[in-house]
Order: structure tokens, then sequence, then C-alpha cells
């Protein structure tokens, strides 16, 4: 069951359509389907599935973090869509200890490419990891 | 009107609510400090808060919860230019009251 139409997180269907539009230019992503209006199941060229929930939070903190698990127990990705919205170090960290991606979306397009896209993490010139509300 | 808040809280209002005389939504940014109170129970420890804020400005309340920590690592209340309700004057005949318990 699909569910479509209507979601708890604000997240209209100009950006839901917007993220289908990327996912469908992707040459990585096989296929995907939606649940719930903002619950992807997304299929990499691998065969691996990612669980991917789309919001919009313009910082996405760790009760975000949270708060999108305990409503969608399966899921194991979490985009904050635009690049002007970001997440907390601490949500991150969370992620990467919790087997959660975190991601903004072209950080989540370089991660495709990883076998295990969780543990991408963008990094500074230097190396150091670069935490998500950066941009604005 | 008295708005009764959870130990550990700070609210900060910043967008559109601040500038426009008829904005879309209230977005409100609440910090908390996790030796009070956890991630997990935050939200709904504000939900009254916020259901009450919403009825009395009939506005969509849009929040954000960051600790202490997360504001201060990401500057979002700079950034944004949040302030506290004090220092808006559409929040002149709300009291945030926090018990001393």
């Amino acid at each position: 069951m699909s569910n479509n139409g209507s979601n708890n997180w604000d997240v209209s269907y100009s950006v839901i359509s917007f993220f289908e539009r990327v996912l469908n230019g992707n040459h990585l992503v096989i296929s995907f389907s939606r649940e719930d209006d903002i619950f992807f199941k997304i299929k990499k060229y691998d065969g691996s599935e990612l669980k991917l929930l789309l919001v919009t939070e313009y910082v996405l903190g760790l009760e975000a973090v949270l708060r999108a698990k305990s409503e969608f127990p399966d899921m194991d990705y979490i985009l904050t869509n635009a690049d002007w919205n970001g997440y907390t170090k601490e949500a991150k960290m969370y992620g990467l200890e919790n087997d959660i991606g975190v991601f903004y979306l072209t950080e989540f397009l370089k991660a495709l490419k990883w076998d295990n896209p969780k543990e991408y993490h963008t990094k500074d010139d230097k190396g150091n990891p670069v935490y998500g509300y950066c941009s604005a | 009107m008295d708005i009764v808040l959870p130990k550990g809280l700070e609210v900060f209002i910043f967008g559109s609510f601040l500038y426009k005389l008829n904005p879309n939504d209230l977005d409100m940014l609440v910090i908390y400090d996790l030796e009070f109170i956890s991630s997990s129970e935050v939200s709904i420890k504000c939900k009254e808060c916020i259901f009450l804020l919403s009825k009395y400005f009939t506005l969509k309340v849009d929040v954000i919860f960051l600790t202490i920590d997360e504001n201060k690592g990401s500057g979002f209340v700079e950034k944004v230019h949040a302030i506290t309700p004090r220092r808006c004057a559409k929040f002149k005949e709300i009291n945030f009251i926090t018990p001393n318990f």
C-alpha cells in the first residue's frame, strides 16, 4: 500500500517530485518506489536497497533523526533536501554509530557511488569531516 | 497568556513571522539542555506549547529542536537571526514560564 498524498513532515509535493526527478536521472539508481509519501525504497545497480526518508529540515538535528526512526523504523537513510539545508555533527555521528545515513542532497548523490553509502562523509581539503549545516 | 515550558528549554523565533504582516507559518527553534531533557522526549514535552502558540496566532508552527551543542556547532541562531520571543512585539501578551522544580 503506498498511502501517498500527505505526510507529517511538511514535505511538499514539489520537493518530492524534484527528488524523484533526481533519482530518475541518476545512472546508479535502477528503480525506486515511494510509500507514506516521503519514504523511498531505492534499488541501486549493485542490487542493494536503500530505505530513505525525505525531509526538508533547515538543520537536521539529533531529535529529528530519532523522531524519524521512531516513525519509520525501517529507515536506514535520512536526507534533508536542498543544499542550503544540512545536519548537525551530532546527527551525523549518531547516524554513523547506528547504521543510519544522514545526508543533504549533493552529499547523498556522491555517497551513492560508494558500496556502503552510509559511510560517506564530506571532507575538507585536509581530510577533516565537514558537517552538514555549512552553507547559507 | 502563560505558556509553561519544561525546564532546560530556550525558545527562539525566526523567519518570515518576524517581518511579514501575514506570515504563512511561525518558525520556532527550541534549544534544549540534555541535562534536563532527552532528544527523544523533547518534542513530546513541547506539544502543548506548540498547540497553544498555533491556536493563538492561527498559524502552523514549524519547530526545529537542537541541543545546546548542536546549536553552538551549527551557529543556527546567528545564521537565521533568531531572536527570543521577548524581543518580538507579536509575543508581548505571551509569557513563557519555566517551573522551578
